[in-house]
């Protein structure tokens, strides 16, 4: 079923018909608060959260706007309430990170190179949590999930400028602590 | 180049925008300059760590189990909230399904009263005769009872029309839940049945009440745990289950098929009903999307608006949540 149609009957509260539309969201949605968050527990808890947000304000999408856009900025301002409720939340350790939801699995990876990389990855994603939120934000809408410049400015509502500047001083940060931390990136592929 | 322009550089590097020639003058500065060296080749890594993440990320099970079961009873909550909220006539309706369920066999309405103050409203609404069928419980309340209730003729007033449609919804979404239930075929389905259908909070959850932390479900089965989330898939059932529904087509001979179809568009969104409106040659096709629950009040609303000077039949919506209906409008 196309997706206006779903959208107009979960607007009438139809949670099948949510579900079966949001579905086709979830997996982005959730890497969106991988990302922010840094580990799995909160960010499932900010999945069925901002699902939850979605489902409450869905009656009032306008049909003209996109509903993509709007999803993720539900997602992003969900991480970020969250992120600053539970600001001294202890980091989750490394052994619990070092899992196979990071990214898809690849069939040419031996398990020796894919360790290797996962825990390049894992370090990479423990520095950008250590990125200030909004910096944070920007740089993953933009890194990772390969949003356009136009695109992050209308999820994160706010100017063009402003999202280059915090994406370009965020990848300024995560090259001075890979730098600092060369030994942990010392390691080449197997 | 000086060492303050390979910042520029660089963000052009990770947006995929540098030119051969400008990556190379990158690289001989990096060979003059040890600090520079390690920026460019942090960047270089930082790009090359970003690629191999993926803009998607599959849900652990439990985790897609919790939000979509997390939707389902906001949505049956906000239903049952909505039917207090109608006023006496609707919430007299509940009452009188919640009275047949609490005391059955009471053939008459003094009893009701006195086994529960709450009930008075019963009353005025005027029981009528049900057969026992069920233990009186709150539970029973359930479509069981309103569809005994049906056969009887009374039961189909306007207020058990409504709470009937209701019932059926809720039903409806309960065995939709039931399938998904079994279509996971996971061996800790206890989980599902403890905290993932029935009690989920709608706030947050304390991390502490996933029962199998999603951590080590997908360590221990990465491979089926990615063959699952493919066979596993209620929103396609729903969704083929909606293309098989019936649109209830109802035709209407009127004397201004726009005056006809601006009213009955108006009259639509009071009863939560969406449209499209397709025009042809010589009338109006009209689309409509309503809750079941809906749909009957709705017809008879049409009816009096006496367009068309004909009766309506109510279409029959048993176990839709949302009735597809056709209108079409001649002159």
């Amino acid at each position: 079923m196309e997706e206006s149609r779903l959208i107009r009957r979960a607007s009438q509260g139809d949670a099948d018909a949510f579900n079966a539309l949001m579905g086709m969201h979830e997996r982005r949605m959730y890497a969106v608060a991988l990302r922010m968050c840094g580990n799995p527990e909160d960010a499932q808890d900010c999945l069925q959260e901002a699902m939850l947000r979605v489902f409450r304000s869905i009656s009032g999408f306008k049909a003209q706007a996109s509903f993509s856009t709007w999803v993720y900025r539900i997602t992003m301002n969900t991480c970020l309430d969250e992120l600053r409720r539970r600001k001294n939340r202890p980091s989750a350790s490394l052994d619990g990170m070092l899992e196979n939801g990071w990214s898809p699995s690849d069939e040419d990876d031996t398990p020796e190179r894919h360790a290797v990389r996962g825990e390049l990855r894992v370090h990479l994603q423990r520095f950008i949590r250590e990125l200030p939120e909004d910096m944070r934000a920007a740089l993953v809408l933009r890194d990772i999930q390969g949003y356009s410049y136009d695109e992050i400015a209308d999820i994160l509502d706010t100017n063009v400028g402003t999202i280059k500047s915090r994406i370009s001083r965020g990848r300024e940060k995560l090259r001075e602590k890979i730098a600092a931390n060369a030994e942990l990136f010392d390691r080449r592929p197997v | 180049m000086r060492c303050d322009e390979i910042g520029i550089l660089l963000d052009q590097l990770l947006d995929g925008e540098l030119t051969d020639t400008q990556l190379e003058e990158l690289r001989a500065h990096g060979r003059t300059c040890p600090s520079c060296a390690a920026e460019i080749d942090a960047a270089m890594q930082m790009k090359a760590l970003f690629s191999e993440m993926s803009p998607e990320v599959d849900v652990p099970l439990p985790a897609q189990a919790a939000w979509r079961s997390a939707v389902k009873e906001e949505s049956k909550r906000r239903r049952s909230r909505k039917f207090y909220s109608w006023g006496g006539m609707a919430a007299a309706a509940v009452v009188l399904v919640l009275g047949i369920g609490l005391a059955m066999k009471l053939p008459a309405v003094p009893r009701l009263h006195s086994d529960t103050a709450s009930m008075p409203a019963v009353e005025s609404a005027g029981a009528p005769e049900i057969e026992e069928t069920q233990e009186p419980s709150r539970l029973a309340v359930k479509a069981e009872s309103a569809k005994a209730a049906e056969p009887e003729g009374e039961a189909s007033t306007n207020q058990s029309a409504v709470a009937r449609g209701a019932e059926m919804a809720y039903d409806a979404g309960e065995s939709i839940a039931c399938e998904e239930e079994a279509a996971y075929g996971m061996a800790d389905s206890a989980y599902l049945e403890s905290d993932g259908l029935g009690a989920v909070d709608a706030a947050m959850p304390e991390p502490e009440t996933t029962s199998m932390p999603a951590m080590e479900y997908a360590m221990e089965q990465p491979a089926e745990a990615a063959e699952e989330a493919e066979a596993f898939d209620a929103d396609e059932a729903y969704e083929s289950a909606v293309a098989a529904a019936p649109v209830h087509e109802i035709p209407l001979r009127v004397e201004s098929v726009d005056s006809a179809c601006k009213t009955i568009l108006d009259l639509v969104s009071e009863y939560e009903g969406t449209t499209d409106v397709q025009r042809f040659d010589g009338g109006v096709n009209i689309y409509i999307d309503m809750p079941a629950g809906n749909v009957a009040d709705f017809i008879r609303a049409v009816e009096h608006l006496d367009l068309s000077g004909a009766q309506l039949t109510p279409p029959a919506i048993e176990g839709e949540t949302v009735s597809a209906l056709l209108l079409t409008l001649t002159e």
